[in-house]
């Protein structure tokens, strides 16, 4: 095979940077340039070839157009060691440090995409590679957990994360609850820590297609009886295990999960599309104490105070604007701007498993169809995160958080930028992948006579 | 003539431009080597009249101006593999109108006749600058039946109505994994990629039988003419939709569209077409065109191709980003088609994915190249590459104007025309083309 020759991660990076085009774009020139000062020069280079190895000392990304999310854009230094970001400022690299040129390039927080099969999907039509969907007998899965069937040896990571995402949240479906959703970390495959939440939602499909031989008011009768039931165990689990009680609507691990869901203030993301449905789940979340989200939701634009109102983040592919199924008659291609205009925390999704790559387009069609560059940003990073229960470690670039950055020669979310360097807890990780290697092998294959 | 070929039906409504239009002060791409900054297109009664640097010399009087400083223009979006009015929005069943799935042959059936005008996908189709597509039956069957092309305008109430004047029919043949997996799952034969063959081959000399047939009814007929008509015709044949029509496929009278993944089965398929002495016109999907690239390019048969959808199949394992660009820089003929109601609305985009990825990769690609294969290429693999893909005097004016370069994501179509009509104004309120939209927002205003 002829693959790129292995070349340490550092001195690939010096080597892009290089060769990278880099030219300010959109989102590149966007933002308050009140507090953006020139970028700085940083005093001295390391030269390609001889950068000391990160562990020797802080890495430090100098010159970068940097957007950090939490804070307007603006020129600074970004400098991470062990994993974390240790600074963020304008001023030069401490000395001793690996410098990065960023100069004229933009850095971004790494990229979250909120709903795939990462790692639990290798090719749709093959079954042998599906572990999403736990088909069982019943219909109550709330016990089933993706994390531990994740892959990260999946040729699908290096894919995605050539696309500059970091994370993703890997999501199970079917059923009436389907399951738990992890967040992970697009960390080298063999690290052994990879998933940062095991539960970051609970998926609940409520839209069409699961709706299709299930009146509505039956499905929300039994999430009421199923959220009740888990409550009626949790009073008495004693009398519950002794067989003192009567029959429940789901099995016992699952009753469980569902308690723990609803005391850790773990997020339910329906799967909704409708005004009604939107309703409902929002009065039987509230019934139950839970905290609701929604995917999908052709319908939310048209109450978007109501979903601000009870903080509900909302899921939206920008692109989705078909009457595809009779509960999307009102998809429209600007909802997302509107959701976010109305204070709606809004997170932009690609909707696959395999192209979790083109996220950044999708941020980038959000803002063609309205949203401000800086919202859409978010959406594809802090919101996410906030979703999951890591607003506080990813999807920012700030002072502690984990050191999931990017590096873009332009602006991220064109066409003609690419992403020329992408850290994942401060390790710089190859751009390439498997499809990489296909292109060189074939690229100067002989003249067919 | 296969002659009186009923299935055919030419639209009979003619819709007329009302007046000259000139694009101005534009940046234009012409899809045929040329980008004119600043530049002009002038078109009248539904054709290009001139196009170059500068503006144009001779201007009718009662010509519409458009002043396109800052903006882009190109050649209409042809998307050469739609499903779009047979598998209609909402996808519920009843718009399940692509796949005649009850043989592995069904060459007698026609797109248009499944087509549904009222699709809402193709008003959004026109919002992304397409003016052009190419309607196919799915892939369940080996040969799934005839495609068809047709324009994207507003107000047709039947399907007939958006036919390209002019445009050949297509055959809409598959191999791999779909038609193994609906007759296999049947069982039934094809069930394996060897029955596929073993089952295309019997139906085409099937065929080669019907078309002698045919050709010897065609000589007795000329023979009676030339004898002065005297007494009764001779009696023809027996009509048999089906192996007429792979008769004509034979005959080079309809162009062979070829639902194919991997390139081992590429080869099985032009080898096949070599047997029966007809020219594949595109492999379509063809994910893995790049490792025959060459042989593709000395063959000249087409690839219509997405930028990088993958995965969803074995049989789509090895796509790459750069399919489109190392066809392209092998000297063969690329196309980005959608196949789908959501990226036929942004095939700028998906070109732009592909073309950047080509650059990226080092390939030597100009910006001309990556807009062929959304316009002059896809043309041609409908052929239709001598009236429309290009911009140049003489063409059917099929223009979009872009608010930015079409290949930003942030780029709009503003004006789209058809034949120079306007389909497509952004900005402008009007309500949904398609009768199933229409009343469905209560109290709002549709966009």
């Amino acid at each position: 095979m002829r693959c790129p020759r292995p070349i340490s991660s550092l001195r690939r990076l010096v080597l892009l940077l290089a060769l990278a085009s880099l030219s300010a774009a959109a989102l590149a020139d966007e933002g308050p340039s009140a507090d953006g000062s020139a970028p700085s020069e940083p005093d001295s280079m390391t030269p390609a070839g001889s950068a000391p190895s990160p562990a020797d000392g802080p890495v430090c990304i100098v010159g970068a157009r940097v957007h950090a999310v939490v804070a307007a854009p603006a020129y600074a230094t970004v400098c991470m060691e062990n994993g974390t970001i240790t600074s963020v400022r304008n001023a030069p690299a401490p000395a001793g440090a690996v410098v990065v040129d960023g100069r004229g390039a933009v850095l971004t927080p790494g990229l979250i995409d909120a709903q795939s099969q990462l790692g639990l999907l290798e090719v749709n039509a093959v079954p042998e590679t599906r572990d999403a969907d736990a088909s069982t007998d019943h219909e109550i899965r709330a016990a089933f957990r993706v994390a531990p069937g994740l892959n990260p040896f999946s040729m699908v990571v290096p894919i995605t994360r050539s696309g500059g995402v970091t994370s993703v949240v890997s999501a199970p479906g079917g059923g009436l609850i389907s399951g738990q959703a992890a967040l992970w970390d697009l960390g080298p495959a063999d690290a052994t820590d990879l998933v940062v939440r095991e539960s970051a939602y609970l998926v609940v499909p409520f839209t069409g297609r699961a709706l299709r031989e299930d009146a509505r008011s039956r499905r929300l009768a039994r999430l009421d009886e199923v959220f009740d039931d888990a409550r009626v165990r949790a009073g008495n689990p004693e009398a519950f295990e002794e067989r003192r009680m009567r029959d429940l609507a789901a099995h016992r691990l699952d009753l469980i999960a569902l308690e723990e869901v609803r005391v850790a203030g773990t997020p339910v993301l329906f799967q909704a599309q409708r005004v009604a449905d939107a309703r409902a789940l929002l009065a039987l979340a509230e019934r139950h104490g839970l905290r609701p989200a929604f995917t999908g939701l052709a319908d939310g634009w048209r109450i978007a105070p109501e979903l601000a109102e009870a903080g509900a983040f909302v899921m939206v592919h920008p692109m989705r604007n078909l009457p595809a199924q009779f509960d999307e008659l009102g998809a429209r291609e600007d909802a997302a701007a509107l959701l976010d205009e109305a204070g709606v925390p809004v997170i932009l999704t690609t909707g696959t498993t395999h192209n979790g790559r083109n996220l950044r387009f999708i941020a980038g069609n959000a803002v063609r169809a309205g949203m401000s560059a800086e919202s859409a940003l978010r959406a594809v990073t802090l919101h996410p995160a906030m979703l999951a229960g890591v607003g506080d470690t990813h999807g920012a670039i700030e002072v502690g958080r984990v050191a999931n950055l990017v590096l873009w020669s332009g602006d991220p979310f064109e066409f003609s930028s690419r992403p020329v360097a992408v850290w994942v807890r401060g390790e710089a990780l190859p751009l390439e992948h498997r499809q990489d290697a296909l292109r060189e092998r074939h690229r100067e294959r002989g003249v067919y006579d | 003539m296969l002659g009186d070929d009923e299935d055919s039906v030419e639209s009979f409504r003619v819709s007329m431009q009302p007046a000259p239009v000139l694009i101005e002060n534009a940046r234009v791409l012409t899809a045929d080597g040329d980008r004119h900054d600043p530049g002009h297109v002038l078109f009248a009664e539904g054709r290009i009249v001139s196009v170059g640097p500068g503006t144009a010399s001779e201007v009718p009087d009662d010509t519409v101006r458009l002043d396109a400083a800052g903006r882009w223009v190109t050649p209409g979006i042809i998307d050469a593999h739609s499903h779009l009015g047979v598998y209609a929005t909402p996808g519920v069943d009843a718009h399940s109108d692509g796949n005649e799935a009850t043989a592995p042959i069904t060459a007698e059936v026609n797109a248009l006749h499944s087509f549904w005008p009222q699709d809402p996908g193709l008003q959004r189709a026109s919002a992304g600058g397409v003016t052009t597509i190419h309607v196919l039956p799915g892939s369940a069957n080996l040969v799934g039946g005839r495609s068809v092309t047709l324009r994207v305008r507003r107000g047709a109430m039947a399907a007939s109505d958006l036919l390209f004047p002019g445009a050949p029919e297509g055959v809409k043949m598959a191999c791999g994994e779909n038609p193994k997996r609906v007759y296999g799952s049947r069982n039934r034969s094809p069930a394996t990629r060897m029955g596929n063959v073993a089952v295309l081959r019997q139906a085409l000399y099937d065929a080669r039988t019907t078309l002698r047939e045919l050709e010897a009814h065609e000589e007795e007929l000329r023979t009676w003419c030339e004898d002065g008509a005297r007494g009764d015709a001779p009696e023809p044949p027996a009509r048999n939709l089906q192996r007429e029509t792979l008769a004509r496929l034979l005959r080079g009278e309809l162009l062979p569209q070829v639902h194919c993944y991997r390139a081992d089965e590429m080869r099985v398929m032009l080898d096949l077409a070599e047997e029966f002495g007809f020219s594949i016109r595109a492999f379509h999907h063809a994910v893995e065109a790049y490792k025959i690239a060459d042989e593709l390019a000395v063959r000249e048969v087409a690839t219509a191709t997405w930028a990088d959808w993958w995965g969803f199949k074995l049989e789509a394992l090895d796509a790459v980003l750069e399919n489109a660009a190392l066809l392209t820089v092998a000297g063969a003929r690329a196309v980005i088609h959608s196949d789908s109601a959501y990226d036929i609305q942004r095939l700028n985009q998906e070109a732009a994915k592909a073309y950047f990825a080509g650059l990226a990769a080092g390939l030597e690609l100009t910006e001309d190249d990556a807009l062929r294969w959304i316009t002059a290429n896809a043309a041609w693999v409908l052929g239709i590459d001598h009236l429309t893909g290009r911009l140049a005097p003489g063409l059917r004016a099929d223009v979009v104007l872009w608010s930015q370069h079409p290949f930003s994501v942030y780029a709009r179509a503003d004006y789209v025309f058809v034949d120079g009509i306007a389909q497509t104004v952004r900005g402008e309120a009007e309500h949904p083309w398609s009768d199933f939209e229409l009343g469905q927002w209560p109290n709002e205003v549709q966009p």
